[in-house]
This record gives C-alpha cells, structure tokens and sequence, in this order.
C-alpha cells in the first residue's frame, strides 16, 4: 500500500530531532499510529470508513481525514503552515526548523507528502503520503489480519 | 460575588448544554450583561444565534424582549402603542409595558433594518439606557442587548449605530467534524423554563466589576491597544475606555476582584470586524498568553488561542460527557468521549498535559475503553 517507513535514527547521527509543544495545534487533517495504536486506528477506521484515506505499511499506519479515529498513543497530524510537503504533529513542532526537517527527508529520496512524527522518545517515523487512497474495508481487514 | 458568579456559571451551563460550537456567543452575553455593555452577533440564518440568546435569557432570568425587525418594523412593535387617552388631551405617551423600554434583557434580530426613527430611539437607549419618545422619558432597565446580523452594515450612516455594540462575535455554520454532536444536541434541545440566576446576579457581579481596582493592568491594556494600532486595527477612543469595563467584568466572572493579566482577552472581541479579531488573535498571542476563565471558558480560548482557556473549556466538556450520559447508548458515549480525547491529543504532547487534564485523561480513555468496539457509522 505504500513505501516502508524511514526511520531517521538519531544514533546514526544523521539526523537529530526533538519536539516541543505547539502553542497553537494544528488543524487535525490525519492521523498516524504504529504497532497496537495502528491496529486500533484500522478498526476505528474499519467502523467509520467515510472520508477517509490512508496509507499503511507493516506496523505503521496513517489516515487522513477531518474526523480521524482516536487510539490510546496514536498522533495526530496536520499540514505545516509554511512547509508544503511536510505534516507534522498537530500539537508539536520539531525543535529543527520543519524546512531543514522535510529537507533531510528529501535527501533520503523521499518524495511527495510525507509525514515526519515522533515514534518514540528518541526516534522518528517518516511515512511517505504518495500512494494514499480511500480507506478499501476489504484491504484495511486483509491487513489487519 | 463568588456566589453569583457560580451561578452565573450555572445559568451558562444550563443554557449551553445541547447548543454545539455556540459557548462563547452563550458566554459573551453574560459578560456583556456585567460589563453593561451590548454585544452584536453576526451570522448566517439557522445558525442558533437567536436560540442561544433566548436559552440565556431564560437562564439568567429577568424581563426579557425579542424582536425580528425589518424594514417596515413600527416603532410601536418596539416600544409600544401610543397611549391614545392621552393623546386626546395632546400628551404623546407610549404605553412600555412588557416592551423593549422595560426589557432587562433584550434581543433584536436583523437590528440594522430598522427605520431611522426606531435606530434613534435605540441609541439613546443602548448609550444612555434612557427612552424618550414624545412626552415619554424612561429610564431604562436594559443590562444588556443582543443584536444580530447577517452582515455588518456597509453603510456608513449606520456606523455610530454599529458601534454602541462594544462586543461582537462572528458565528459560522457547524464544522464537519462537529456534526455527530450537532445532531445529538440538536434532537436533545429542550426549552429552558425557569431561571438558574437572576438579574440581582448579574447586578451583584456589575458592582463588583465597578469596584475593580484596574490599575495593576491599565498599563497591559495600554500595551494591548498599542501592539492592535500597530497591526493597523484602529479602535475608537470609546471603545478603548469600554476595554476596561470588558476586563473587569472577565475578572469578577472568573473570580477575581482585582483583574490580572489574564481578564484581558475580552478585548479581541471590541475589534469591529472578523478579520481584524484573527489578526488580534495572532498579534496578542504572547500579551494573551495567561487568559482563562473559569466562568467564560470558551470564549476566552476563542479570543487568546492559549493553552490554559483552552485546556480550562477543553476540562469542562470532559467533565460533560464523563457526567452526563443519561439516554446515550454505549456507541455515541464513546464516540463523544472519543472527540474530546481527539481534542486532548490534538492539542497537546503527552509531556505537556496542563494540569486540569492530568486526571481527566485517564478516566475518559477508561471510559472509551468500557464503551462499545468502535461504533458503526
């Protein structure tokens, strides 16, 4: 359904980036969860599949929407004002400028919309949006499966 | 004071509870009502702004008048009938009982299509609370009139007018992402028939707001209306003066007998036009950083974009949901109790939960997951 995630790995030293609060969110336009959180996210989704898109690969999924489902640890996502290209947390922002950000993604060959969020405390996920859709039912449960 | 303002909040509650994305239209009539200043609401029709008006009146009571105008509107349908007895002897008089001249509270819909006659007779009334008309002076009980409108009047000579309304506030339709709530709401609106507070409330937190000691934040409000000039949104030398009463009646509504820095977000809402009020909202971020209210939530995360009014309005609908689940199946509870956690996350880092949201986390996400598996569409 979509490229494998980047990660960028601070221990690596490429590319070091921490997050701090917004002090105002962005407008919800998605979500993104990995692990349980995207399963949960799926099953939302599964339930109330209207106006949504998404894009998922082995454990990571995002969907895109006005009204996204809520998970327990899942993150929501919204356009960066000023960097088109790049959505971000709606609630935080990149201690690095979100320019550099998306810059660095770029140079790993990453293409198209892309979504750079924390994963964890010390790392990132980065999911390419090229190759979202609308949410299939039949696909979503396949890949739950 | 605390007493009042507490059922001053009570009254809001009640008169909100059903009515979806209107809390701060709900809120700023209680404040206008304090302040005694009027507030003008624009928006498009069907957009609840004559319900929420009538909800609050009911809810605060007091004597209460609504009119629709329109262009061929008498003065009469205002302010009554002339008394005809009277009339035969060469006294003009106007008959007010039970009208807009005995009003404590008052709503005018489409205010700007009345007739010259009719806006005259309202200016003194809304600037001095007095009605005079013929051989009739009455000094008039009026705490606060509500006018709405489509649109602002382009005509200039409706402008002095206009600017009687100290407070305004822009409604728009229902956002999407709010809809499930406005069809819950909507079916469950019952009318409000009896008061939660009283005139003798809104009087009580008025004299306290009067009593204010504005000096600790007069130089603030000065550096409000500064950085607003330099943004290029002009407000005239009245309404600046008219800021502090706004600011103290935010102060005595949220508690505090002595404004502080964070009663000055009223003052996004004396800005005349909406584009002007989202210019001040991003220009006064920082000065507007501490506003919250613990009466007029809503309204002060609308004007201040902060994070505490908006985790203080954001409290406050959880505690809703959490507490009010009478008559909803296990679905839509978790479909409600699902938004305000969206809400929540949206809105802040896990590391960054402000305090008021630390311990109602964790109950609503119990709560989501006792409900129902994901509710179908």
């Amino acid at each position: 359904m979509a490229r494998p995630p980047v990660g960028l790995d601070p221990a690596a030293g490429r590319t070091r980036v921490s997050w701090v609060q917004r002090r105002v969110p962005l407008v919800v336009q998605g979500v993104i969860g990995h692990g349980a959180v995207a399963r949960q996210l799926a099953a939302g989704a599964l339930a109330r599949p209207e106006g949504l898109s998404g894009v998922a690969t082995r454990d990571t999924i995002v969907l895109l929407g006005d009204v996204p489902p809520w998970a327990d640890g899942a993150v929501f996502i919204g356009a960066e004002p000023g960097v088109p290209g790049l959505w971000s947390p709606t609630a935080q922002v990149s201690d690095v400028h979100p320019g550099l950000v998306l810059a660095a993604v770029r140079r790993r060959g990453v293409s198209g919309p892309v979504v750079v969020a924390p994963l964890s405390a010390d790392r990132v996920q980065v999911v390419s949006l090229a190759d979202a859709r609308p949410v299939d039912v039949g696909a979503l449960t396949r890949w739950l499966v | 004071m605390d007493a009042a303002a507490a059922r001053v909040r009570e009254a809001l509650r009640v008169a909100g509870a059903g009515l979806v994305e209107r809390e701060g239209l709900v809120e700023l009539i209680a404040l206008a009502a304090v302040a005694r200043e009027h507030l003008l609401v624009i928006g498009p029709p069907g957009t609840a702004k004559s319900e929420a008006v009538r909800r609050v009146s009911t809810a605060l009571g007091g004597a209460y008048f609504e009119y629709l105008l329109g262009r061929f509107t008498e003065p009469n349908e205002l302010f009554g009938p002339v008394d005809l007895r009277k009339l035969r002897d060469g006294v003009v008089q106007t008959r007010t009982e039970g009208m807009l001249p005995e009003a404590q509270l008052a709503f005018l819909d489409e205010v700007f299509l009345g007739s010259t006659a009719i806006l005259n007779a309202l200016l003194g009334m809304l600037a001095e609370r007095r009605f005079r008309r013929g051989h009739t002076v009455l000094d008039c009980p009026l705490r606060v009139c509500v006018g709405a409108s489509n649109a602002l009047p382009e005509d200039p000579a409706l402008a002095a007018f206009a600017d009687r309304f100290v407070l305004r506030i822009f409604i728009r339709p229902v956002p999407d992402s709010l809809l499930e709530d406005l069809l819950l709401g909507g079916a469950g609106l019952r009318p409000l028939t009896s008061p939660v507070a009283s005139v003798a409330d809104l009087d009580a937190l008025s004299g306290a707001a009067r009593a204010a000691d504005l000096a600790p934040v007069r130089p603030l409000l000065a550096q409000v209306v500064r950085t607003l000039r330099g943004e290029g949104i002009a407000l005239s030398d009245r309404r600046v003066v008219k800021l502090q009463r706004l600011v103290a009646a935010a102060a005595v509504l949220g508690g505090r007998p002595t404004p502080t820095p964070a009663d000055l977000w009223p003052v996004v809402y004396a800005v005349p036009t909406a584009d002007e009020q989202q210019l001040a909202r991003d220009a006064l971020r920082e000065l507007l950083a501490d506003a919250e209210n613990a009466t007029l939530t809503a309204a002060a995360e609308e004007a201040s974009l902060g994070p505490l009014a908006r985790a203080a309005r954001i409290a406050e609908r959880a505690r809703a949901v959490l507490d009010n689940t009478a008559g909803e199946s296990p679905a839509v509870h978790r479909l409600r109790v699902e938004g305000v956690l969206r809400e929540i996350d949206a809105g802040f880092a896990p590391d960054g939960l402000p305090d008021v949201l630390v311990e109602l986390r964790p109950r609503l996400v119990t709560a989501a997951e006792s409900a129902t598996s994901p509710p179908a569409p």
